[in-house]
């Protein structure tokens, strides 16, 4: 046995697929393998619109990333390969990992289609030590999908999660309990967990940039400055985590988007978007029979400059006529001042699936008619797709059917 | 301009207008108040171009002029001052001094050509009422009204006014209210009009028992006269929605039920329903009501049951308890009387005895009931 796990610790691991999307193409295109490889939108020879999804390890040698606009990626390396995402393919996949997983420990929460958590503290007597489980889980992936990925294993779930990005790609590093504080310090301040851009900014300037920077800080300083979050930042700084791995987790939001094929000028159409989006969005809560109280929308200008701006409502709702008034409301209340508009999306969070609808006495949001109008549209585009029955509003405009993407999260 | 006028005067007067200044505003001059002085009464002025309101107060020692000045400034320290003689003295450049016994305090104040000059059209008609009958009026409705700015017209009561009845109706789509002044002396001259909920609260507020109030309405505007009072305000335009539409006439099973043992059941068994919905179910059966209510997804569940003088078929609906015990709040009976059909249509709830002079009504519209599908 190598170093020792103490008895009473959790085993927490958690697993991240490498470049998983870009992954699958390289499994199912074998021609595609060591050549830089990005899923995402179409290029379209430099000018194409929305953003990379994936790229891969070659990919990434030319500073493409997640998230980067398609044209940049396309700029950085035009002689890769650009593909469009098949998610289903990638969902088939992932639910093989997940079995996998499964297979090792009950107790797992996956927080997308590519990551989980698992919480092994029962399963020493099976499989051994905490290492040897971390090493067979990857070991089962590769044998049964030919996929690669990074296991990070300690005591909790912050730094399974730091450590599980530490040796990407096909990594497997082991935090032992005890030396979190350790392993920790050196690294920067950004893998912790909910701190972004502006806070690690802030941070910056007060001379912190390592995480044992902030864990050297009095707690009493960092709550002065953030309140109860600058508790729970120095509790994380010094690898304090005592969160569970939750089986079932809740879907905290569900959103659509689109990014338009040419910047807009034209709100008029920007707004039969977010009809659009809206209708959309309320077909797949419908599906999943989802409601929610707190409607968010997307705002990205020309220039990559994103805003969001949210309402929250004395009632959950789901349906599209009350995602798109509130959506439109949102967007006309911006300051717009002749801005080009990149990219609209429509989000709703604070979800909820119990509870009864409140019924309404008129008025367009539940009344029979449009429920039934609402769910016959539902079906029939179900069946035969969207572009089998649309709303008249939305007809004369000729709106191609632009790079679409969806996001369901269910991060912490 | 110049005048001496007993603290708690001015303060009275100070307390009606202050409700209209606006908290947060993007025209300065809208926080101050409009003082004019002639002939021993001071003018106090206030809008936030939505609203405004004039009042007056005696005064002696006067010297005639005009300004305004800072409104919370103003109130706050005549609020706190003992209750003595005050004098207020303003020079040219509108510096204002406030003197009493215990001291002075200056403000400055500002020349009265900055603040706006609101225009109100002739009336149309006008009629009066006790304060007593519309503070009751306003009081039965104005719970109901929606906060949905996307539905403008239900964020207001809507008044008509017929040849022999005087209605006023307010809802948010899930609940509404309606109260009906049979009493009512009107004549050929009719009408209907959606008021903003601001002027109807500060109708309430502001104007005194036992008054006549004249109600003067315009195309645009409504105004609210008592004594030296006025209050104007723009009207809410657009279609208020035809209520009577929707005021089931066809609900045939009536429950009896004692409203405060009501209130109290539902208010014991709403502790454990979900803090969103406030869902809870009635659960009624030949003589006998049980509610219940269990939050799923934090658990903990209630049922209680009480006597109702009921003799339908077993039925169970849903209600938004919040919504259900606003309207029972504001029914103060003895007993009350549920009109109900089935699961998914509305209730109509009224006293189960109406008073001489009005017809007051309640609709509920149910929860859809996740198992009743």
């Amino acid at each position: 046995m190598q170093a020792n796990w103490p008895p009473n610790a959790r085993i927490i691991l958690h697993i991240d697929m490498d470049a998983f999307y870009a992954a699958v193409e390289e499994l199912d295109q074998p021609e595609y393998r060591g050549k830089p490889l990005v899923v995402g939108a179409d290029p379209k020879g430099g000018h194409g619109r929305g953003v990379v999804s994936t790229a891969n390890y070659p990919a990434r040698k030319f500073g493409i990333h997640s998230a980067m606009p398609i044209s940049q990626a396309y700029k950085r390396c035009p002689h890769a390969i650009f593909v469009r995402g098949r998610y289903a393919r990638y969902s088939e996949i992932s639910t093989q990992v997940m079995d996998i997983l499964k297979s090792f420990s009950p107790i797992i929460q996956q927080i997308s289609i590519d990551e989980a958590f698992l919480d092994a503290t029962g399963a020493t007597n099976l499989y051994g030590p905490p290492q040897y489980i971390a090493r067979k889980i990857k070991d089962a992936i590769r044998s049964q999908t030919g996929l690669t990925g990074s296991v990070g294993v300690a005591a909790n779930k912050f730094i399974a999660k730091v450590a599980s990005d530490l040796e990407k790609p096909d990594g497997l590093t082991v935090c032992l309990p005890g030396s979190e504080q350790t392993f920790l310090a050196p690294l920067p301040i950004r893998k912790l967990w909910g701190v972004g851009e502006k806070t690690a900014e802030k941070l910056n300037k007060l001379g912190m940039k390592t995480i044992g920077d902030i864990a050297n800080v009095e707690q009493g300083h960092l709550m002065h400055m953030f309140g109860k979050w600058g508790l729970h930042l120095w509790q994380l700084s010094r690898g304090i985590d005592s969160r569970a791995v939750e089986q079932f987790t809740t879907r905290k939001s569900i959103s659509e988007e689109t990014t338009f094929e040419e910047d807009v000028m034209d709100y008029a159409f920007v707004e039969k978007t977010l009809f659009r989006i809206a209708d959309r969005l309320s077909r797949s809560m419908q599906r999943k029979n989802l409601k929610g109280r707190t409607v968010t929308l997307k705002l990205r200008w020309q220039g990559f400059e994103t805003h969001t701006r949210s309402k929250t409502l004395n009632e959950y709702v789901n349906d599209a006529e009350t995602l798109r008034s509130i959506a439109v409301r949102q967007f006309r209340a911006m300051s717009r001042e002749g801005r080009r508009v990149r990219l609209v999306g429509i989000g709703v969070s604070q979800l909820n699936t119990v509870g009864g609808e409140q019924l309404s006495l008129f008025g367009h949001q539940q009344s029979p008619q449009n429920e039934k109008l609402e769910s016959l549209l539902s079906e029939l585009k179900a069946k035969f797709g969207d572009a089998v029955i649309t709303r008249a509003a939305l007809m004369e405009s000729k709106i191609r059917k632009p790079g679409s993407s969806k996001n369901e999260d269910s991060k912490n | 301009m110049k005048f001496s006028v007993n603290k708690a005067d001015l303060f009275a007067s100070l307390q009606k207008i202050i409700g209209v200044i606006p908290t947060k505003t993007t025209i300065p001059i809208l926080s101050n108040i409009l003082l004019t002085l002639e002939d021993s009464k001071l003018k106090l002025a206030a809008t936030d171009l939505e609203i405004s309101m004039d009042t007056a107060c005696d005064v002696s020692d006067a010297e005639k002029g005009a300004l305004t000045i800072p409104a919370r400034k103003f109130f706050e320290i005549i609020r706190e001052l003992p209750d003595l003689p005050v004098t207020v003295e303003t020079d040219e450049r509108n510096h204002v001094k406030v003197k009493t016994e215990k001291g002075v305090y200056k403000l400055i104040g500002e020349s009265e050509d900055e603040f706006p000059r609101i225009d109100v059209e002739d009336a149309d008609f006008e009629f009066y009422l006790s304060s007593e009958k519309l503070n009751r009026m306003i009081d039965k409705t104005i719970f109901a009204v929606s906060t949905d700015e996307l539905r403008t017209t239900l964020m207001g009561v809507y008044m008509q006014i017929l040849a022999n009845e005087l209605r006023m109706i307010a809802t948010d789509g899930h609940r509404l209210a309606k109260i009906t002044h049979t009493a009512f002396p009107g004549d050929e001259k009719t009408g209907s009009v959606v008021l903003p909920t601001k002027a109807l609260q500060l109708v309430q507020r502001n104007i005194d028992d036992e008054e006549r109030i004249k109600v003067s309405v315009g195309d645009n505007h409504v105004t609210f006269t008592c004594g030296d009072t006025k209050i104007y305000s723009k009207l809410i335009e657009g279609q208020f929605p035809n209520y009577e539409r929707v005021i089931p006439l066809d609900n045939q099973l009536k429950m009896y039920v004692n409203k405060d043992l009501l209130i109290s059941a539902v208010r014991r068994v709403s502790i454990f329903s979900n803090q969103y919905t406030h869902q809870i179910k009635f659960a009624l059966s030949p003589s006998s009501l049980m509610i219940q209510a269990e939050d799923v997804e934090v658990g903990g569940e209630a049922q209680e049951s009480l006597p109702v003088d009921y003799t339908g078929d077993k039925l169970e609906i849903g209600y938004n308890a919040a919504y259900l015990l606003d309207i029972l709040r504001h029914l103060e009976y003895e007993e009350i009387l549920f009109n109900l059909k089935d699961a998914t249509s509305a209730a109509v709830i009224t006293p189960s005895e109406q008073d001489a002079d009005e017809d007051l009504l309640m609709l509920l519209m149910p929860i859809r009931l996740n198992d009743s599908i």
